[in-house]
């Protein structure tokens, strides 16, 4: 018999760090439960202290000069909300946000809880690595900044810690985004690959073709860094092939051609 | 520097919510999921476990309007909230004009993934009033039929639009 797993639902922010500080390395984290309760049931993990973050008043999203600012708990559907609402480069971040599962999905997925999926799965990771997204990580002992490149190349928090907002930069340029999926609406992509340009220059970022997603200078050096496994989706050898294809495409996209 | 955390652990929950209009209560352990509780506890049964990963969309419950999969959703997060079956649509004395037009369009062969559509088509339709054909592909693409081939199904939702699939 497991031992029964215990739940614990803090209702304020400052309650989930004074719970995740006691619980230490025994708690899993809960927002919206997509990743967690999928987890359960494929048999890849049983929780033993449960921290749920749905009631803590986490959720909500600020616009402004500086860009747009969500909590962690804020759903899928509600940072679409707040991007459309910042227009721009943001607008086509919404447009991706609106494609990740199916709206059953988005209004219960969390952008908080979206940083931490396994792969296949994260397609927002590489837009948000080409819009320099930041995360602002909150323990009972203080709060960090770092860059969302940093946090997907750490993998994961220290016990103690959460995230508790993610911002996203006022985005001038053009964001590009490829998603190749054999699917309509429903079934992880094969891949993401977002570009963004702005003043001449442009970014490329990936999901999909490695342990995890990285951000490169150009199509070729995005290619190099791809690190591709046979997956039940698609063979490392596609992968490989379909890196510079989609960057080739993001980059022209987000140059302003057509795609 | 408070000591004591304001939060208590629970490994045995009491969920109170809204299921179809009654209010209802049932007891969950923190992994619950919703689906299971409506089939295990409150006798409500058109809300199917199929892939249970949230792949599929037979599990499909409207959470305060919006389509869930009850298959990922923690019961004991449905307190306070309201959870809408099939069942709370029609019944077979009073059809639901989707239940209506799935029966009309030939849109249900063995029914696993019937309440699911209806439920996903219901809420699409209550947010847009008059959806084209690829609003509708697009509204169901997560709930899966291996019956059909979706086109009777598109139909029958397109006939209540009012849009006749354009």
């Amino acid at each position: 018999m497991p031992t029964a797993t215990e739940l614990i639902r803090p209702r304020s922010l400052d309650e989930a760090l004074d719970a995740l500080a006691h619980a230490g390395g025994d708690a899993t984290i809960m927002a919206g439960g997509v990743g967690v309760m999928s987890a359960v049931h494929h048999g890849a993990a049983r929780p033993r202290v449960l921290v749920y973050l749905g009631d803590a008043g986490m959720a909500g999203a600020r616009t402004d000069s500086d860009g747009v600012t969500l909590g962690a708990t804020t759903s899928l559907l509600g940072a679409a909300a707040a991007c459309v609402a910042a227009g721009g480069a943001l607008a086509t971040l919404a447009d991706a946000l609106g494609r990740v599962g199916t709206r059953a999905i988005q209004s219960q997925a969390t952008i908080g809880g979206h940083l931490f999926s396994p792969q296949p799965y994260g397609d927002l990771l590489p837009i948000l690595l080409v819009l320099d997204a930041t995360v602002r990580i909150r323990s009972a002992h203080g709060s960090r900044e770092v860059g969302i490149a940093d946090l997907i190349d750490a993998g994961s928090l220290a016990p103690g810690e959460l995230v508790a907002e993610i911002a996203i930069p006022a985005a001038v340029g053009r964001l590009g985004v490829e998603r190749l999926s054999v699917t309509q609406g429903m079934g992880p992509a094969i891949m993401t690959v977002a570009a963004y340009g702005a003043n001449g220059s442009a970014r490329v970022a990936v999901n999909g073709a490695g342990p995890r997603a990285y951000r490169a200078d150009s199509a070729e050096q995005a290619v190099a860094q791809a690190r591709p496994e046979d997956d039940p989706y698609a063979s490392a050898w596609y992968r490989r092939n379909m890196v510079g294809v989609l960057a080739e495409r993001a980059l022209r996209a987000a140059r302003g051609g057509n795609a | 520097m408070t000591m004591a955390p304001a939060t208590q652990r629970q490994t045995e929950l009491q969920v109170s919510f809204t299921l179809n209009g009654r209010a209802v209560q049932a007891s969950a352990q923190p992994l619950d999921s919703l689906v299971a509780v409506l089939r295990g506890q409150l006798d409500t049964f058109s809300a199917r476990i199929g892939c249970d990963v949230g792949a599929c969309g037979v599990c499909t419950v409207l959470v305060d309007g919006e389509p869930t999969r009850g298959c990922l959703f923690p019961a004991f997060a449905a307190e306070g909230r309201t959870v809408t079956t099939v069942e709370g649509l029609g019944d077979v004395n009073s059809l639901h004009p989707l239940q209506q037009a799935f029966d009309t369009h030939y849109a249900s062969q063995c029914g696993y993934c019937t309440p699911g559509m209806i439920l996903t088509a219901s809420a699409l339709l209550a947010r847009t009033a008059a959806p084209s054909r690829a609003e509708i592909q697009a509204a169901i693409a997560g709930n899966l039929c291996r019956c059909t081939g979706y086109q009777p199904i598109i139909e029958a939702i397109a006939a209540v639009a009012g849009t006749g699939g354009r």
